[in-house]
C-alpha cells in the first residue's frame, strides 16, 4: 500500500472568463488526514477538486500532491488520486466487472488485478451486482460502482465530490463507514454541503464561500465554536427599548436584537457566551418589572447557523 | 497492453454495445445494397470495361454513406462524454491526452471499417452481371478498400474533431457533414476550371476527394494520394488533440 501523500495548494486562482471561482486560495492536507470541503453552491468546491485532479488548470497559483506539481506533472498525480466526480457518470452499456476490469487495466493495476477486483467489489458491498449492466443500478449502487473506480487501483489520495449525494440513510452510514476506514493509510479530501457528513468522516473542514477560504480549521474546533454561543429567546411584553437596555445589563458580552411581534410582545434575542445561562435572570427579571413572559427558549446554536453566519460573512467573534 | 490499445479496444466495443452502432451497420449495408442495385440496373444492356469497384464509385449512394457513416460514427466521441461527465473520469485516470485522442479516432475508424466489409461481398454478388471476371481482380478490390480507409480515416478525424468541439451530439454532427459536405463539394469545383487556370486549378484538383480515390478503386495505389489523406487526416487530429488539451485551460 503507497503512503499517503500530502496536499498543498498555495494562492490558488482560477477565473471563468468574467467570473473569480477561487480567490487566492492556500491549505495544506498532511497525510492520512480525512478533510472536508464545506461551502454552497457555487463556492468553487467541484472547482478545486478539478484542479486537484489535474482535469483543470488553475489560472495562477500552485498545487502539489505528494510533491508533484498538478500541472507539470499531471501523470504522476494521476497515478496517485482516486477521483469521485461531483455526477458519477458511468457508462451505461457495460457491466459492472467488465467496467471496473477496464478501468483498473487503464490504471496499470498489476497482476493481481483478479484478486484486488473481487476485494474492492467486496469492500463496496456490489459483488452481488457485479454481473448487472451499470445503466439498471439503483442510485446507491451506481454510487458505489463509482467509489470502487476511484479505489481500485489503491491510490494513496482519495478526491470525492459530494459523496453521500442521493443515498439513504443506510447507505450512507455504510458509505460514510468505509471512507472513514481509508485513514490514516490514506488521505481523503471530500466535498460536502453537508454539516453532518464533516462531523461524521473529517478531521479537518475547509469551509469555502464564493471562491474564499472563510474558515480551515479541526472538526472539533469548529464543534467547540459552535457551542460556544448559545441564543436565549424571550417573548415579552412591556416597553421594548427598556426591556433591551435591562437584558443587555443582564450580560454585557450578550448581544440583544429586538422583533416587533403581535402588540404588545416583542421577541428579544439574546445571543451571549454559552457558559452563562441567562433563562433564570431573564425570567427573574420579567417577574420583578411585571412584564407578562409569553415564551422562554434557549436554542443550542447549530452548525448549520455556524455555516450560514460563515458564508454570510458574519464570522461571530 | 498499452493505455492506448486498451482505449481503442474499449472505443470499438462500445459500437457493439449500444443499438446506435448496429442502426448505423444496417444503414450502411442497406445504402451499399442501394449502390449495388443501381449498378445492376445501369449495366443491363451495356458492355463495360471498367472495374466494378469503379462503377460502384460512381454512384450516389457509395458517396452517402463516405459522407454520413463519419460523423454518425463519431458524434458521440466525445460530444456525449462531455455532457455525461464520463470525460471528467477519463481524463484524470493515468492516460495523455494524444493518447484518447488516437485511441477515440482508431477506435471510430476500424468500427468504419467493419461497415465496409460487406462492401466487399457486395462487389462479388455483382460480378456475374458482368462478362469479365477479371473486372474484380483481388488486388483492385484491396487497393479499393485501402483507398475507402485512407477516405474513411479522413471523415473519421473530422468527425471526431467536430465532436470535440461541443458537448452537443447533434452541433458534432452539423460541424462534421458542413466540413466533410465542403470537402466533398469542393471536388466537383475542381472540374469547372480549365487546365489554363493555373493556381486554381492545380489547386482544386489537387484537393478534390474524386481524383484521390479514383486510382484506388482501379487498382492504382499512388503514394501521392496516401500524402494527401494521411496529411488531412493527421491535421484534423492535431486540432483535435489541441481542443482536447485546451480545454483544461477553460
Amino acid at each position: 500500500m503507497s503512503l499517503a501523500p500530502t496536499v498543498e495548494v498555495e494562492n490558488l486562482t482560477k477565473r471563468y472568463s468574467r467570473h473569480l471561482a477561487l480567490n487566492d486560495v492556500s491549505f495544506q492536507i498532511p497525510a492520512g488526514e480525512i478533510v472536508g470541503l464545506l461551502g454552497p453552491n457555487g463556492a468553487g468546491k467541484s472547482t478545486t477538486l478539478r484542479i486537484l485532479t489535474t482535469f483543470q488548470s488553475g489560472t495562477s497559483g500552485t498545487v502539489r500532491i505528494g510533491g508533484h506539481d498538478v500541472f507539470y506533472e499531471p501523470h504522476q498525480v494521476r497515478k496517485i488520486i482516486g477521483y469521485l466526480p461531483d455526477r458519477n457518470p458511468l457508462p451505461d452499456e457495460w457491466q459492472v466487472e467488465d467496467y471496473l476490469a477496464f478501468r483498473a487495466k487503464l490504471k496499470r493495476l498489476p497482476a493481481n488485478r483478479r484478486k484486488r477486483l473481487a476485494t474492492i467489489l467486496e469492500q463496496c458491498g456490489i459483488t452481488e451486482i457485479r454481473r448487472r449492466r451499470i445503466g439498471k443500478l439503483s442510485r446507491g449502487y451506481l454510487q458505489r460502482v463509482g467509489l470502487a473506480d476511484a479505489l481500485i487501483h489503491d491510490p494513496a489520495l482519495i478526491i470525492l465530490d459530494e459523496p453521500t449525494i442521493g443515498l439513504d440513510p443506510n447507505q450512507m452510514r455504510s458509505l460514510r463507514k468505509l471512507i472513514r476506514s481509508f485513514a490514516p493509510e490514506k488521505t481523503v479530501l471530500l466535498s460536502t454541503h453537508t454539516l453532518s457528513e464533516i462531523t461524521a468522516l473529517c478531521h479537518r473542514v475547509i469551509i469555502l464561500d464564493r471562491g474564499k477560504i472563510l474558515a480551515d480549521e479541526s472538526t472539533e474546533s469548529l464543534l467547540r465554536r459552535v457551542t460556544d454561543f448559545s441564543e436565549i429567546r424571550a417573548e415579552l411584553a412591556g416597553p421594548a427599548e427598556r426591556i433591551r437596555q435591562e437584558l443587555q445589563e443582564l450580560a454585557q458580552e450578550a448581544e440583544v436584537t429586538v422583533q416587533s411581534l403581535d402588540e404588545p410582545f416583542c421577541r428579544f434575542i439574546v445571543r451571549a457566551p454559552r457558559t452563562s445561562d441567562l433563562r433564570l435572570p431573564i425570567a427573574r427579571l420579567a417577574s420583578r418589572n411585571e412584564w407578562p413572559l409569553r415564551e422562554l427558549h434557549l436554542r443550542e446554536n447549530s452548525l448549520e447557523e455556524v455555516f450560514s453566519r460563515l458564508t454570510e460573512s458574519h464570522l461571530p467573534q | 497492453m498499452t493505455a492506448f490499445a486498451l482505449l481503442t479496444r474499449y472505443e470499438l466495443a462500445l459500437f457493439f454495445r449500444r443499438p446506435s452502432g448496429y442502426l448505423i451497420l444496417a444503414s450502411v449495408m442497406f445504402l451499399n445494397a442501394l449502390g449495388v442495385l443501381d449498378v445492376v440496373l445501369a449495366i443491363r444492356n451495356e458492355a463495360v470495361d471498367s472495374p466494378i469497384t469503379e462503377a460502384v464509385y460512381q454512384t450516389p449512394f457509395f458517396w452517402l454513406i463516405v459522407l454520413l457513416a463519419a460523423p454518425a460514427i463519431t458524434m458521440k466521441s466525445y460530444a456525449h462524454e462531455y455532457a455525461s461527465g464520463m470525460w471528467e473520469t477519463l481524463t484524470t485516470a493515468p492516460v495523455g491526452s494524444l493518447q484518447i485522442v488516437l485511441a477515440k479516432f482508431c477506435g471510430a475508424w476500424l468500427f468504419l471499417i467493419i461497415l465496409w466489409l460487406p462492401f466487399i461481398g457486395y462487389l462479388y454478388l455483382l460480378l456475374p452481371f458482368f462478362d469479365n471476371p477479371a473486372l474484380l481482380d483481388p488486388r483492385i478490390v484491396g487497393s479499393s478498400m485501402l483507398g475507402l480507409a485512407m477516405l474513411g480515416a479522413l471523415y473519421v478525424a473530422i468527425g471526431c474533431f467536430a465532436s470535440s468541439l461541443t458537448g452537443s451530439q447533434m452541433l458534432a454532427v452539423i460541424v462534421a457533414l458542413v466540413l466533410g459536405i465542403t470537402l466533398f463539394l469542393q471536388s466537383f469545383v475542381a472540374t469547372q476550371f480549365p487546365e489554363s487556370a493555373g493556381f486554381a486549378s492545380a489547386f482544386f484538383n489537387h484537393t478534390s476527394l474524386f481524383l484521390h480515390l479514383e486510382d484506388f478503386v482501379r487498382g492504382v495505389i499512388d503514394t501521392r494520394h496516401l500524402t494527401f489523406y494521411l496529411s488531412l487526416t493527421g491535421f484534423f487530429l492535431y486540432l483535435n488533440w489541441q481542443v482536447v488539451e485546451m480545454r483544461r485551460w477553460v
